[in-house]
């Protein structure tokens, strides 16, 4: 790994944090876990489907354990404190930016419960939770979160997909879903489908993939390929009542609470992942061009500069999320600008570099598509900068005025 | 039905999806017939019909292959390498029109909120950003000085710079589909790999 910008990084704490004693040695533990996810990487990259050759790696295992409830935890080794602490929403970011920096893909190839875990967490009752965690827990299960559809992305909410009543008292399932990652591969997962008209109309559903008339295939996309973007077609799944997340709830505590309290936790998780990548283009300049001169270490020095910033309030957001203080306005803010940053950074790295930088560094021109997915997941840029202008206008995103300051500029 | 509508079928789209690969194929015809313009570090790119590819490159997925240029190709570089340069830009800036044309059409398609994406102002503001691109840019071509002998490298960059910073916005517009290889950001791809193997200047034109 010399030669990948790897050893500047090395277990040092990223700047723009406070990491408390629980929280360091997790960092610690995560920059260890991650030597062979280039490699991975690069074969995932190469072929989604070789992460089954790559299912050893220890930081596949860590992100599952982290993810599973403690009962169902085996902790493989892993030290229980940091599987616990690799499990709040600040564990979350901190494992998402170290495994990031080392390789995006292989950590959404893996299998676990990744975000249909979160809408169990959320949505399910006592037995679907334990028929889930049951069969996660058992042996390599892949899993997916089928929201977005052919005419439907940012507008999730009015989403087509039909759960229609049956004559025998179960449901059918009828309608298209697109770009879900893993779902061509996964075993089992969580549709997002409509019951009723309005947001309140929405089920959230755990299907098994074998159902028949479930079929899914994988989609070609430009980069971030680990994610195997898949299409799924549901041609009248049968679907039993005991299959509906969370049924006994109240409407508006069921299907789509479900699907925006997973995005709102997904979207900090793929910030970090998006820094990490962010930081690993400026550390691999650094490693490649220990000699830069003044105006491009100047620039190098600013993506530094601004992933540090990004990942106080990344930070700072997931903390808050710990708290049970779910602020959407600045969780899209962070998201959206960690997608920003991976893109610029990454093409920063491909000018710095010289002339076919993108043919001679196989690592970079990988990562610089990679980096592109970022704007696309869990929400576009677009729709994160019109929920920060509303958080805006509402007061609640920034932080408000000192009394002092807002007199001194209403009189000026 | 445009092939690179969300809804189209994929299959659809895989089979317009080299637009790009064919017209660099073509430019390389234009300015070297029977031969391929070497690149200023002295690489060759061309579409995988004309080059066969480096076994599982990436750049096969975009329709690109590449190789080191022959003796041939680099003896002749001299002469080929400011109009193929020049090419590549009037190349870029097609790509990016047909494909602000597509988006627009994708867009108007789509809705949200009862209305479609193409009555969202600020969807109107990046599509018409790019289209201030595109005009600058052929204002640009149009201006001889700045792509003189001495400083034309440099000013050639930085034209693809632009065009490729407009280009992320466009795909942008086409939400996750504009991510699909064999879509608009497969053919923005191929179009950035390209410019950084034959329009990158070299490292002292950036370091100031
Ligand atoms: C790598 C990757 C992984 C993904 N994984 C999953 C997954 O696991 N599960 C899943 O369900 N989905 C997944 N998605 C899909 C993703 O969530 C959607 O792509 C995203 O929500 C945007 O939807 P869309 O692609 O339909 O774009 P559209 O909604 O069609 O948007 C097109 C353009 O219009 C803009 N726009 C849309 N609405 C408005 C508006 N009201 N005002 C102003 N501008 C607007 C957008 O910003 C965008 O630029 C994934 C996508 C990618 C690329």
């Amino acid at each position: 790994m010399a030669d990948d910008g790897w050893a500047s990084m090395a277990g040092r704490p990223p700047a723009g944090t406070d990491l408390d004693d629980r929280l360091r040695p997790l960092d610690r533990y995560c920059w260890e876990l991650t030597d062979g996810l280039r490699e991975a990487g690069r074969a995932v990259d190469q072929n989604p489907d070789a992460i089954t050759d790559h299912l050893g790696l220890p930081v596949i295992d860590f992100e599952t354990q982290c993810t599973l409830p403690p009962q169902y935890r085996t902790p493989n080794g892993h030290p229980a404190g940091i599987l616990a602490a690799g499990a709040s929403q600040l564990g979350r970011v901190i494992t998402g930016e170290r495994f990031g920096y080392g390789d995006p893909g292989v950590l959404l190839a893996a299998p676990g419960p990744t975000l249909s875990g979160l809408a169990v967490q959320a949505l399910a009752d006592a037995e679907q939770r334990r028929r889930y965690y049951e069969r996660i827990a058992a042996g390599p299960t892949w899993t997916f979160f089928g929201l977005t559809e052919p005419r439907k992305g940012s507008a999730a909410i009015e989403l087509e997909t039909a759960l229609t009543p049956d004559a025998d008292g179960g449901f059918v399932l009828t309608g298209e879903k697109r770009y879900v990652g893993t779902a061509a591969r996964a075993q089992i997962g969580v549709v997002f489908c409509r019951r009723a008209p309005g947001p309140w109309g929405i089920e959230a559903v755990l299907l098994d993939t074998s159902s028949p008339g479930f079929e899914a295939e994988l989609l070609p996309m430009v980069g971030l390929r680990g994610a195997r973007i898949s299409r799924i077609r549901l041609a009248g799944v049968p679907v039993e009542p005991a299959q509906i997340l969370g049924r006994q709830r109240p409407p508006s505590r069921r299907g789509l609470y479900g699907a925006l309290h997973v995005l709102h936790r997904g979207r900090l998780g793929l910030a970090a992942m998006a820094m990490g990548i962010a930081q690993a283009a400026a550390d691999y300049v650094r490693q490649n061009r220990p000699n830069l001169p003044g105006q491009a270490r100047w620039r190098l020095d600013e993506v530094d500069e601004r992933i540090a910033v990004l990942r106080r309030l990344v930070h700072r957001a997931a903390a808050d999320v710990d708290r049970a203080v779910v602020n959407v306005h600045r969780i899209g803010a962070v998201k959206l600008r960690a997608a920003e940053l991976g893109e610029e950074a990454t093409m920063l790295a491909a000018d710095l570099l010289g002339p076919a930088s993108l043919v001679e560094h196989p690592w970079l021109e990988k990562v610089y598509r990679d980096a592109r997915a970022f704007e696309f997941m869990e929400g576009t840029g677009g729709i994160h900068r019109l929920s920060v202008f509303q958080g805006l206008i509402k007061g609640d995103f920034l932080a408000p005025l000192s009394p002092a300051a807002a007199t001194e500029n209403a009189g000026a | 039905m445009s092939a690179y509508t969300t809804t189209a079928p994929i299959a659809e789209a895989a089979t317009t999806g080299l637009w790009y690969p064919r017209r660099l194929d073509e430019l390389h015809e234009q300015i070297a017939p029977g031969a391929l313009v070497a690149s200023p570090t002295g690489l060759v790119l061309a579409s995988v019909r004309a080059l066969p590819s480096v076994a599982g490159h990436p750049f096969a997925r975009f329709g690109l292959a590449h190789r080191p240029a022959s003796q041939d190709e680099l003896s002749a570089s001299p002469a080929t390498a400011t109009p193929f340069a020049a090419g590549l830009l009037v190349l870029h800036c097609q790509s990016m029109r047909r494909l602000l044309d597509l988006a627009i059409t994708h867009l108007g398609a789509r809705t949200s909120g009862g209305s479609d994406l193409l009555a969202k102002q600020l969807v109107q503001s990046c599509l018409a950003d790019v289209a201030i691109t595109l005009a600058e840019q052929t204002a640009m071509a149009e201006h001889v000085d700045a792509y003189d002998e001495e400083g034309g490298p440099a000013a050639r960059w930085r034209s693809h710079r632009r065009l490729l910073a407009a280009g992320r916005v466009l795909a942008k517009l086409f939400g996750a589909s504009g991510f699909l290889a064999d879509g608009p950001g497969g053919e923005l791809y191929a179009a950035e790999a390209v410019g950084n193997v034959y329009l990158h200047p070299g490292t002292e034109f950036l370091h100031g």
